[in-house]
């Protein structure tokens, strides 16, 4: 069996819990081909992971590049224009409320033509354009809302001009630009399209695109319904959708997911790796924090709650591992803390809890119920103060800790085991296989 | 050509007759200085004794247009190639560069012209009699190549005294050498000394240029040349095109009727060829209001349009399109208005014209009127230059070209050449001129969609 895995912007060229979580799925089931199909902002990326034996391709699309050449191809110049036409025809349909069937919107772009040029060129396009825009954008100057219209167009012509690798089971990592692929995929060739989502993407872009000082007026607007339709079609088109935990499975059934075909698996780590012996270092107390220096981490709150503790003397005492084994750290870290401001479900407390460690983070994705809930350990984001209180806790009640350590090794050892997930997902895998090949959602 | 008509245009501006003529004169020596100047030297090179002489009028004449006509097709794609090279060299501040450039472009045309020349003496020179003549033709042709170049550039420097300076200069070396060699070599000898004389007036070009600008190298300028030859392929075609539509009734007329001097296959036809010329000279007025009026408006409203297009509301773009189209329009019948006033006059006079110059006056009419639509159609393509409607331009040469080609055959195989002679120009002109006015207007009017369209990646047009 092969399966394609769908992925934007993580696995195997930047590092972090979905690629993590990949690369764990792909070696965990040595016994299934897959094949990469990933979207990427720029060319040649370096591969930040080897790759197991059982990854038999990669095919990597960049998200920017008109990748058809500058008229498109698939076909003449009235083939496309027709085609473009029937995509206007969907737009309207769309706006009055009677969206066409996926077959019919993802019909109208083949697999290696795009409609870069018809979409500003053809007459029809471009008074189409000009009129949503007196519409929707009479304050702001044209060339805004052109372009937001162009890009957003441009993108998803390039992820349905993109020719998928051949697999059995489509499977996506995320809705947006991954999920449009494998549903593109699903729709074309009648193969079943699995979604796993850890975060929720469209709800991720939207955060962005509304702190973007320079995405303005109906540019906004714009992007957020992209990402909410994309979203919405994965949803639909999806034969299932997994999240890693209840609140998000809602957000997926609010959108439109069936219930019936959405369920929950919760991320699940080697439990027995993660049982690190403890050793005391240096007779001091440390705090730890695992995660790439990217801004959803905010690495910034940490520092500054770290600082707030009174007995840390923090000044001369801060290291920058880079990337490192983190068992050698969690042998002798007294605390792990997450200053995240938007999560899943994060790996490193599942990972932490194997360890025997105690966990302070803010209240982002699934970590109040990883932290049962505890108010003494959870803060709410760019809280240094009530961060630093936790850890203050977790300094001042050593033996009450090492209870709780292992409470929360016996929950990750019940629910949160990679194993139990891998099965899972093999299991899918195969049921899926055995699913007759339909068209169309 | 719109730099200096925006200095004109302020003088007309002044609203007083002194402004105006004093625009007209500058004008009139700007657009048709080096022509003129040119024309003059060789009416007075004519009445010398030596060139009395019918025999060898006939071969100087032949061998000098022959030398034009060749240099003129051949060098029409790459230098169109060099000039927008050139000229984004200067736009983007590198005029030393561009002076570099011009150096080793003049240096490569005046190489490669060597064995066009030799290859097109050795098909044109009949006998052993002509072999001085051929030699003067390759040395005419390498000259004429050079100075094109150096023109091209020198025009950037808008010091047109000089410009004038060089030619007044070059033109009378060319009287002065003329004089000397005619009497000993003949034609050959006028021919030496107009080579002579257009090699001096493009060394005293360029140096005008370097001392303006300077000189900067300019690191593989052929491979670049050569990579906007690709990018602008259009561009060259069209040039190409014009080049050979211009001339291609002429080749044709000549080819079927024409006469050569002993020992050359020089064919020229004297009575069209001269009335060609001076319906040409009629064209000079045209070009000047062209300069002063029509482009540099077009260009003021061109550049309003594009610079709002990145941060104007979409009703203030239409307007400001609907400002262009509508201010082109206008210009466009101003300019024809004034034309046509000018070849009417100039019609009024053509009896006596044609008979003092030896031609017909009804082929000199159709020619005046051909005239008319070219300088439309001239208008038209510099429109779509500013557009980079490249392949537009290329179209409408090409049917500027096909049309003459065409109905100069049919009225050559038909055996009435000599009562059509005309025709075919007028009807390839006025073809072509509304062909590129539709290609304008209607450039212009998606203007805006062309120029968002290019923004993004696509090369539509070029």
């Amino acid at each position: 069996m092969r399966v394609c895995l769908v992925i934007e912007g993580s696995y195997p060229f930047i590092t972090g819990g979905v690629s993590s979580w990949v690369h764990e799925l792909i070696g965990g089931l040595p016994t299934i081909e897959f094949v990469l199909f990933t979207f990427s902002p720029q060319a040649d990326q370096e591969l930040r992971y080897t790759l197991p034996p059982n990854v038999v391709g990669i095919t990597d699309v960049v998200l920017t590049k008109n990748a058809v050449g500058e008229k498109g191809g698939g076909g003449g110049t009235k083939s496309r224009r027709q085609r473009m036409r029937g995509i206007l025809a969907s737009h309207l349909r769309m706006f009055l409320g009677n969206p066409p069937s996926l077959h019919d919107l993802i019909g109208a772009i083949p697999e290696g033509a795009g409609l870069h040029r018809e979409s500003v060129l053809d007459e029809r396009s471009w008074r189409f354009v000009q009129a949503q825009n007196r519409t929707r954008n009479p304050i702001y100057p044209y060339s805004d809302y052109f372009w937001a219209w162009k890009s957003a167009h441009d993108l998803i012509f390039n992820v349905l001009a993109a020719t998928p690798p051949e697999a059995d089971v489509y499977h996506s990592l995320s809705t947006g630009f991954a999920g449009l692929a494998a549903l593109a995929a699903k729709v074309r060739r009648g193969k079943p399209f699995l979604l796993t989502e850890h975060g929720l993407y469209h709800k991720e872009r939207e955060i962005e695109i509304r702190k973007a000082a320079f995405v303005r007026g109906y540019q906004r607007d714009l992007w957020i319904r992209l990402y909410n339709r994309v979203a919405a079609m994965c949803y639909e088109g999806a034969d299932l959708c997994t999240s890693l935990f209840e609140e998000n499975r809602g957000y997926q059934l609010k959108l439109g997911a069936s219930p019936e075909r959405t369920v929950v698996i919760p991320n699940g780590i080697d439990v027995a790796r993660y049982s690190v012996p403890r050793v005391k270092k240096d007779d001091e107390f440390h705090v730890g924090f695992v995660g790439r220096i990217v801004p959803i981490k905010d690495v910034k709150t940490f520092i500054v709650a770290a600082k707030l503790v009174p007995d840390l003397k923090i000044d001369d005492r801060l290291e920058f591992t880079g990337r490192a084994n983190v068992l050698e750290f969690y042998k002798f870290l007294d605390v792990v803390v997450l200053t995240s401001v938007r999560e899943a479900q994060p790996l490193v407390i599942l990972e932490a809890y194997a360890a025997g460690i105690p966990c302070v983070s803010t209240d982002v994705g699934n970590v109040s119920e990883l932290l049962e809930g505890d108010r003494r350990f959870i803060a709410p984001p760019k809280d240094a103060a009530k961060i630093a209180k936790g850890i203050e806790y977790v300094l001042r009640h050593p033996d009450e800790m090492a209870k709780l350590a292992v409470r929360n090794r016996e929950r990750t050892v019940a629910n949160y085991e990679k194993r139990e997930l891998l099965d899972r997902y093999g299991e899918l895998y195969s049921r899926f296989q055995s699913l007759p090949a339909r068209k169309g959602a | 050509m719109a730099g200096i008509g925006f200095e004109l245009r302020k003088l007309v501006e002044t609203r007083t007759i002194r402004g105006v003529l004093g625009a007209a004169f500058s004008g009139i020596l700007v657009v048709a200085g080096p022509w003129l100047l040119t024309a003059a030297s060789l009416a007075a090179a004519g009445r010398l004794p030596f060139l009395a002489e019918p025999g060898i009028a006939l071969a100087f004449t032949g061998a000098m247009v022959w030398a034009l006509a060749i240099s003129i097709c051949v060098s029409a794609a790459p230098l169109y190639i060099f000039v927008r090279f050139s000229a984004d060299l200067i736009y983007q501040g590198d005029k030393g560069e561009a002076v570099t450039l011009l150096l080793k472009y003049a240096g490569a045309s005046a190489l490669v012209s060597l064995p066009i020349g030799v290859v097109a003496a050795l098909f044109l020179i009949s006998s052993a009699k002509g072999i001085l003549l051929g030699l003067a033709f390759v040395l005419l042709l390498v000259a004429v190549n050079a100075l094109w170049a150096a023109m091209m550039t020198a025009t950037v420097i808008r010091k047109y005294g000089r410009i004038l300076a060089a030619y007044a200069l070059g033109m009378a070396l060319m009287y002065f050498l003329a004089r000397i060699l005619g009497p000993r070599l003949g034609a050959a000898g006028a021919l030496l000394a107009l080579a002579a004389g257009y090699a001096l007036t493009a060394v005293l070009l360029i140096a005008a240029t370097i001392e303006a600008l300077g000189t900067a190298p300019c690191p593989h300028a052929f491979r670049r040349l050569l990579e906007y030859a690709n990018k602008y392929r259009n561009l060259a075609l069209a040039g190409l095109l014009y080049a050979l539509a211009t001339w291609i009734d002429k080749f044709v007329l000549a080819a079927f009727g024409g006469v050569a001097a002993e020992g050359t296959r020089f064919l020229v036809n004297p009575g069209y060829d001269t009335a060609f010329y001076y319906a040409n000279l009629a064209l000079i007025p045209g070009l000047v209001f062209f300069t002063i009026v029509t482009e540099t408006e077009f260009n003021l409203d061109l550049k309003r349009l594009v610079a709002g297009l990145a941060h104007r509301r979409q009703p203030e773009i239409e307007s400001a399109k609907v400002r262009t189209i509508r201010g082109a329009a206008r210009s466009l019948t101003k300019q024809s208005a004034f034309q046509a006033a000018v070849a009417i006059g100039i019609l009024l006079l053509s009896p006596s014209l044609a008979l003092s110059l030896g031609f017909p006056a009804s082929v000199f009419a159709r020619l005046l009127a051909g005239g008319f639509f070219q300088l439309i159609l001239l208008s038209a393509l510099n429109m779509l230059f500013y557009l980079e409607l490249y392949r537009a331009a290329a179209l409408s040469a090409l049917v500027f070209a096909l049309v003459n080609l065409g109905f100069s055959l049919a009225a050559c195989l038909s055996g009435n050449a000599a009562a059509l002679q005309g025709w075919p120009y007028l009807s390839a002109c006025l073809v072509s001129a509304v062909l590129s006015l539709v290609f304008s207007f209607n450039g212009l009017r998606r203007f805006d969609r062309i120029v968002f369209l290019r923004a993004s990646g696509q090369k539509y047009g070029r």
